[in-house]
Parts: C-alpha cells; sequence; structure tokens
C-alpha cells in the first residue's frame, strides 16, 4: 500500500495554498502539523480528490485521485461538515455508506458497529441537531471509517472532543494505522505526539519537515524551532 | 474427562455437534481482519438501487406539496364549476420550485465536501435528485393536464403550455437561486419566487384579459421555448459548477 504526492501546487489568485509537495505514505499514522493557514486543509482535500490541484499528481497503489476506485479506498473527515437536517446518527452513517456505494445490509451492519465503536449506540436514533459537538464529531470519525479505508484523512479531527474522548480516539486511530495509511492534521501538537508514526510539518504552503516521531522529542520546542527557522 | 466423551454417538444431532465443536476447537481470535476486509473486491450497489434510496432522501414535504396540488386540483375540478386553468398555473410553481432546492440542498446544509469525496460523487447525487424529481413532476403534470383541460375552455396543447410555462420560470429561477445563494437564505428565496412567479399569475389574467385567448397562444409558445432552453442553460451550468468546485473550494 503506497500513496505518492508527486509536486502537487494549489494556487488561489495571489496565494500559494499547496507548493509543490512530494511525499510518499506507506501503513502508518501520520501527523500533520502547522499554524492556522499553513495549508493543511487544502494539501488534505486534494488528497482526498476534493479539490483538484493545479499541477503534480497523486495516487495510490497506482491509482490516481480522479477515479471512483480511488474514492471508495478512502475516507474522510473534513475540518467542517454539516447534515440533513432531518437526520439521525444512524441515516447519517447509513446515507453516508450508501454514497460510499455499500450495499444496504452492508451498511446497516457496519452503521451499527461504528456508533458502538464511537459510543453513539444510544442516541443513535436521536436527530443530529440535538448532538453536542463531541458527538457530531464522533460520528464525522464514523462516517469516516464505514468502508474499512485503507487511506484514512482526518482534518482537525480532535475538535470539540473531552479528553476522555481524546483518548478513546487515539487508540482507536493506533489500531487504524496498523492496516491503514492514517493522516491527520491538526495545530495542536499534544494530540499527535503519542500516536503519530512520522510527522510532516507545513508552513506557508511548504513542507518544511519530514521525519520520523522519537520518543524523547519534545515536538511542541522542535516545531516552534522549525518554523522560526 | 474430555468434552467429547461425554456425548454418545446418537447424541450427534446438528445442534450436539456444533456444541462439542465449539468445546473441543475453540476458534482462534481473528488476524489482520481489517487488512483481509479490505482486500475484498467491492460490492457496489446498483444504479437503480442508489436512485431508489436517493429518493428516500428527498423531504417528505417536497413529495406532500405535490400530492396537495393534485388533491386540491381533483376536488377543484369536481366541485368547483368554473374554469380551473389559472388557479392550476398559479399552484404550479410551487411543484417546480423543488428542483432548484433540491439542486442546492448539499450546499445549503454543507454536504458538498463529504458528498464529493464519496464513490457516488455530488454530481451523481444531483443528478439523481433532479432526475427522480423531474419524472415525478412528468407523472403530475400528465395528471394535471387532462384535468385542467376538462375544466377549462382551453385544449390540451394549450392547456400544457400554460402549466409547462410558469412550472419552467419557476425551475428556472430556482435553478438561478441553487446557483447564486449558497446558504440556507437560499430556502427563502425558492419560496419568494414560488409566490412571486404564482402572483403574478394570478394577476396577469385580470389585467390583460385576452392573454389566454387563441390569438394570443404563440407568445405562449415562444416563451415556453425560451424558459426550456434557459432551464437546460442553467441545468448545465449547475453540472458544470459541480466539477469547477473541484478547483475552487474554499
Amino acid at each position: 500500500m503506497e500513496l505518492i504526492v508527486d509536486r502537487i501546487s494549489k494556487q488561489y489568485q495571489n496565494k500559494i495554498a499547496v507548493d509543490r509537495i512530494s511525499l510518499t505514505f506507506t501503513k502508518g499514522i501520520y501527523g500533520l502539523l502547522g499554524s492556522n493557514g499553513a495549508g493543511k486543509t487544502t494539501f488534505m482535500r486534494m488528497l482526498c480528490g476534493v479539490l483538484r490541484s493545479d499541477s503534480g499528481t497523486i495516487t495510490m497503489d497506482g491509482m490516481d485521485v480522479t477515479t471512483e476506485e480511488y474514492r471508495s479506498w478512502l475516507g474522510y473527515l473534513p475540518q467542517d461538515f454539516g447534515y440533513y437536517p432531518e437526520f439521525t446518527g444512524m441515516d447519517f452513517l447509513l446515507y453516508m455508506a450508501v454514497l460510499k456505494g455499500m450495499t444496504k445490509p452492508q451498511a446497516r451492519r457496519r452503521a451499527k458497529e461504528l456508533l458502538e465503536l464511537v459510543a453513539l449506540t444510544e442516541t443513535a436514533r436521536k436527530k443530529i441537531k440535538t448532538y453536542s459537538g463531541g458527538m457530531k464529531q464522533r460520528l464525522g470519525i464514523a462516517q469516516a471509517l464505514l468502508t474499512r479505508p485503507r487511506l484514512l484523512v482526518l482534518d482537525e479531527p480532535t475538535a470539540g472532543l473531552d479528553p476522555k474522548e481524546r483518548a478513546r480516539f487515539r487508540n482507536m486511530i493506533q489500531e487504524l494505522g496498523k492496516e491503514s495509511i492514517v493522516l491527520l492534521s491538526t495545530h495542536i501538537v499534544s494530540d499527535i505526539e503519542h500516536i503519530a508514526d512520522k510527522i510532516i510539518m507545513m508552513e506557508d504552503g511548504r513542507l518544511i519537515y519530514q521525519g520520523i516521531w522519537e520518543d524523547d522529542m519534545d515536538l511542541e520546542e522542535f516545531y516552534l524551532g522549525t518554523v522560526n527557522g | 474427562m474430555k468434552p467429547y466423551l461425554k456425548y454418545r454417538a446418537t447424541d450427534t444431532t446438528n445442534h450436539h455437534t456444533t456444541r462439542l465443536l465449539r468445546e473441543v476447537c475453540e476458534a482462534p481470535p481473528p488476524l489482520r481482519k481489517d487488512s483481509f476486509i479490505q482486500a475484498l473486491p467491492n460490492r457496489k450497489i446498483s444504479t437503480l438501487a442508489f436512485l431508489r434510496f436517493q429518493a428516500g432522501y428527498i423531504p417528505k414535504w417536497i413529495w406532500g406539496t405535490s400530492a396537495v396540488i393534485f388533491a386540491l386540483a381533483l376536488a377543484a375540478a369536481c366541485l368547483l364549476e368554473q374554469d380551473i386553468l389559472q388557479m392550476l398555473s398559479a399552484a404550479i410553481p410551487f411543484v417546480a420550485i423543488a428542483s432548484g432546492i433540491e439542486s442546492g440542498r448539499s450546499h445549503i446544509y454543507a454536504m458538498a465536501e463529504l458528498e464529493m469525496s464519496s464513490r457516488f460523487s455530488l454530481k451523481s447525487v444531483i443528478l439523481a435528485r433532479m432526475g427522480i424529481l423531474g419524472l415525478s413532476h412528468l407523472f403530475l403534470l400528465a395528471a394535471l393536464i387532462p384535468l385542467g383541460a376538462l375544466h377549462s375552455t382551453a385544449g390540451f396543447l394549450q392547456t400544457g403550455v400554460y402549466l409547462l410555462t410558469p412550472y419552467l420560470a419557476a425551475t428556472l429561477t430556482g435553478l438561478w437561486i441553487s446557483r447564486k445563494i449558497r446558504g440556507k437564505e437560499a430556502g427563502y428565496a425558492y419560496l419568494g419566487t414560488a409566490a412571486f412567479i404564482s402572483g403574478c399569475l394570478m394577476y396577469i389574467p385580470a389585467a390583460l384579459p385576452d392573454c389566454y385567448q387563441m390569438r394570443n397562444f404563440h407568445r405562449w409558445g415562444v416563451l415556453l421555448v425560451l424558459l426550456a432552453g434557459a432551464v437546460i442553460y442553467e441545468f448545465t451550468k449547475i453540472i458544470q459548477e459541480t466539477e469547477e468546485l473541484r478547483w475552487n473550494l474554499s
């Protein structure tokens, strides 16, 4: 399993959001760090095929990002996502599952498993508008896992989660990282320092660091040092 | 004593065999279950199943509006002795506006990004919903046109044109709104537009008594053709913009 990002760039009018980034991902957990406006979301959107790059290519095991097959391997949690007002938690997962190409019985089975995993079984039949921010975020994480993705892209996944939920989320991600490529972005260093195998840092659309996470590393200090040159 | 010795040969029914096997050979915990499942070829739902599924997600009030308008038309045809064509044409914009609402719903409720990253993309979702609604409206119009023709002085063709024209006018503005207004305020714009077109259709015959006369029919025909062209153009733009969104999402 190999995701190859080859010199991708994206420009919005005068601002270069992503500047010629090349990376190769294999199984494991990757933490993407960067301040607000560093280009993390744009980069992740391009990895998910939601946004086209102006130049460069993204392929997973030879499959281009624009293909349906690539999307079928993908699980994505955007930074902000909405829901149709009439949806319950279960409806939302079933809806997303069918969009991902699952049959209805498969979708039902998987949705139940995931609702249990994210501790939303009790509230599965309640309207999403009654959920707290943390519950919505957990539901978003569940939808990203529907197809047992080979590539899991999570944009600020811990936003809105309380410390207990954060810990549970970290355990879940650690398990997923054994079988898939997991890329999660955050500007909160502590979110990834204990679970990421590799660290990627971005600033002003450029890749400023990529490397293996070492246990004795003070990531926060290292990050600030790298950003400040 | 070994568990399997507790059972005699005569006890080996399916139930006992299963229990015996469970006791003797305990299944090991699954290893690499996720990677095994990931490696299986994905079974994809058929397009028909996808369409059926999308139909289920069109809000009930949209179907309700069509049903209510049909019921009112039927009641008016049975109970009133006056010409019901004007009434029908004034009600039609409220049915037509559904196309606009459905084409913009993903954006209104911030579902577009999630839908774009799915196997069936946002374009498929919009096409499916619009196709379903278009077909249901076709059935509704096919029922209303004869009803209107039987309870008015106009013929079938005239009735068809008089109903299709406001239908296309409301569809056109609905599609235009869904392209231009992305937020929740689009809902008010849809409703306002439908009410405006409906109001015009109630008012115009009073201001222009000749407008439904046969000598003016060609004008309706021209308007209908122009509106049909404009609706096709707007629809194409919506699909194009779904693609362009991949370039400009911000």
